[in-house]
């Protein structure tokens, strides 16, 4: 499995488009973050402004990062050499989840000179700093794992990532007052409960403020999970 | 080493390959012909256990691949129909991968040997991609012996390749022979007389023919071509 997720990686660091994404994703956080979110006029430092800006980030850039994983494989045929490859296909379909996952980890980790810009200029708790990447890590985990599973349905790219926007932002906004508002008025109030309780924000909420929610760290833990089974039974079916 | 029981498979209402059964044994290359949609690439992806049969069984070394999959795909080396292969990565780098996920003992030199069996020696490092359509059909035929399989599935191995790669490549698949299982799949009718012992001719996903190179000749007398346009008209 180890020389499955290196391979993926390399397929991602041997053209630049690795690093055009990465360099995309930072000065969009980063510009979202000064110019719109008012960084050194709010005269607080800490970084809840860049990260309240990441998910709408990540709508984004992650269906862009995950669209080709297994398109592409389709696209090219080279799915057929994968598949015939004497590993467990679960091990195949979590070796291209935990590949792009780490890819997009060496993106935030990459937006650190925010973060030694807000050490410069004042004195931030930096262990709610440290939890709060930690949370954007784990929410980025749950938007590659849908991402990972429309790239899995069509060999067209497009389609995956139109798809995977339309199903992140749905998951994104859902416990926004506005998504709420609309569907109470057509849905009972406990199927409004329900759909606010799969809301990314909502749960994100938890861990901007630095501690993580033992409800929305199992949260975001299933979420991967339920997609990524769903990617491993689309396999199977095709048997 | 393989033998394969009555399989059939069924795309919706098309049926690609009906109750088709075969043995290949160690030493055997068996060329597999058939018209285009006849169900012999079908027939490869069951064998390799990229599809699923609706019915039958596939042995391997007498192992069902259904129930031991992981081993039955370990004693496989195969080239799929129109060599899809990274094109991002260099035959090199791309042949590594494959041992490392193989786990294959003593890799460089195994990686060294195929290297030099096809001739890849020039464009090792240099992108698949911005290689030629014979080079590229090499690389794939050397994914697919890199791991030194016992049995092995080529698709058309020889297609794009010019008149001498083809006898190279021939004369590769005669010397892997003694130790292997071979299937190819070809359109060129004398490549079969040339490198196979055995043939298997399909039509509709049914068998219409199987025996030797010269049993097929001799069965009408006449060239290949108009042997095999008979079986399958």
């Amino acid at each position: 499995m180890l020389a499955l997720i290196k391979r993926e990686l390399k397929l991602f660091f041997i053209t630049p488009v690795a690093y055009i994404f990465t360099a995309i994703f930072i000065m969009t956080s980063m510009s979202l973050t000064f110019y719109f979110g008012s960084f050194f006029s709010s005269g607080v430092a800490d970084l809840t402004t860049f990260f309240s800006f990441i998910p709408w980030v990540f709508i984004f850039f992650i269906p862009a990062v995950t669209m080709k994983s297994w398109s592409e494989e389709k696209r090219l045929g080279t799915i057929e050499l994968l598949m015939t490859l004497p590993v467990a296909l679960w091990k195949v379909v979590l070796s291209k989840f935990i590949a792009t996952w780490l890819f997009v980890i060496f993106s935030i980790i990459l937006t650190f000179p925010i973060w030694i810009t807000v050490n410069y200029l004042g004195d931030p708790d930096n262990l709610i700093i440290l939890g709060q990447y930690l949370g954007v890590i784990i929410m980025a985990g749950s938007y590659i794992s849908l991402g990972v599973f429309f790239s899995s349905l069509t060999n067209n790219q497009i389609i995956s990532f139109i798809l995977s926007i339309v199903v992140s932002f749905v998951f994104t906004i859902s416990g926004f007052p506005l998504m709420i508002n609309f569907i109470s008025q057509v849905f009972p109030l406990e199927l409004v409960e329900l759909v606010s309780s799969f809301s990314f924000l909502t749960h994100f909420s938890s861990i901007q403020t630095g501690f993580f929610s033992f409800k929305g760290l199992m949260f975001f833990l299933s979420f991967m999970a339920l997609w990524n089974y769903l990617t491993l039974i689309k396999f199977m079916n095709k048997e | 080493m393989l033998i394969v029981e009555e399989i059939s498979k069924k795309f919706g209402d098309f049926q690609a390959i009906r109750n088709l059964s075969f043995e290949v044994k160690v030493g055997d290359v068996m060329g597999f012909l058939g018209p285009n949609g006849a169900g012999k690439t079908t027939s490869m992806r069951v064998i390799t256990g990229y599809l699923k049969a609706d019915g039958g069984r596939v042995l391997i070394d007498n192992k069902d691949i259904d129930e031991n999959p992981i081993y039955s795909k370990s004693q496989i080396g195969y080239l799929p129909e129109g060599v899809p292969l990274y094109l991002d990565f260099s035959p090199a780098l791309y042949l590594d991968y494959v041992c490392s996920v193989r786990e294959v003992k003593n890799a460089k030199i195994q990686i060294q040997k195929v290297i030099r069996d096809l001739q890849l020696d020039d464009v090792k490092d240099v992108p698949i991609e911005t290689l030629s359509k014979g080079f590229k059909r090499r690389v794939g035929i050397a994914q697919s012996l890199v791991h030194n399989p016992k049995l092995l599935i080529l698709d058309e191995p020889t297609d794009g390749l010019d008149p001498l790669q083809k006898f190279e490549v021939r004369k590769l698949i005669k010397k892997l022979s003694k130790t292997k299982a071979i299937i190819i799949s070809t359109h060129i009718l004398d490549e079969v007389p040339e490198v196979c012992n055995k043939c298997l001719i399909i039509d509709q996903g049914e068998k219409k023919f199987e025996g030797t190179p010269t049993m097929l000749k001799r069965k009408i007398g006449k060239s290949l071509d108009e042997k095999f346009r008979k079986i399958i008209s």
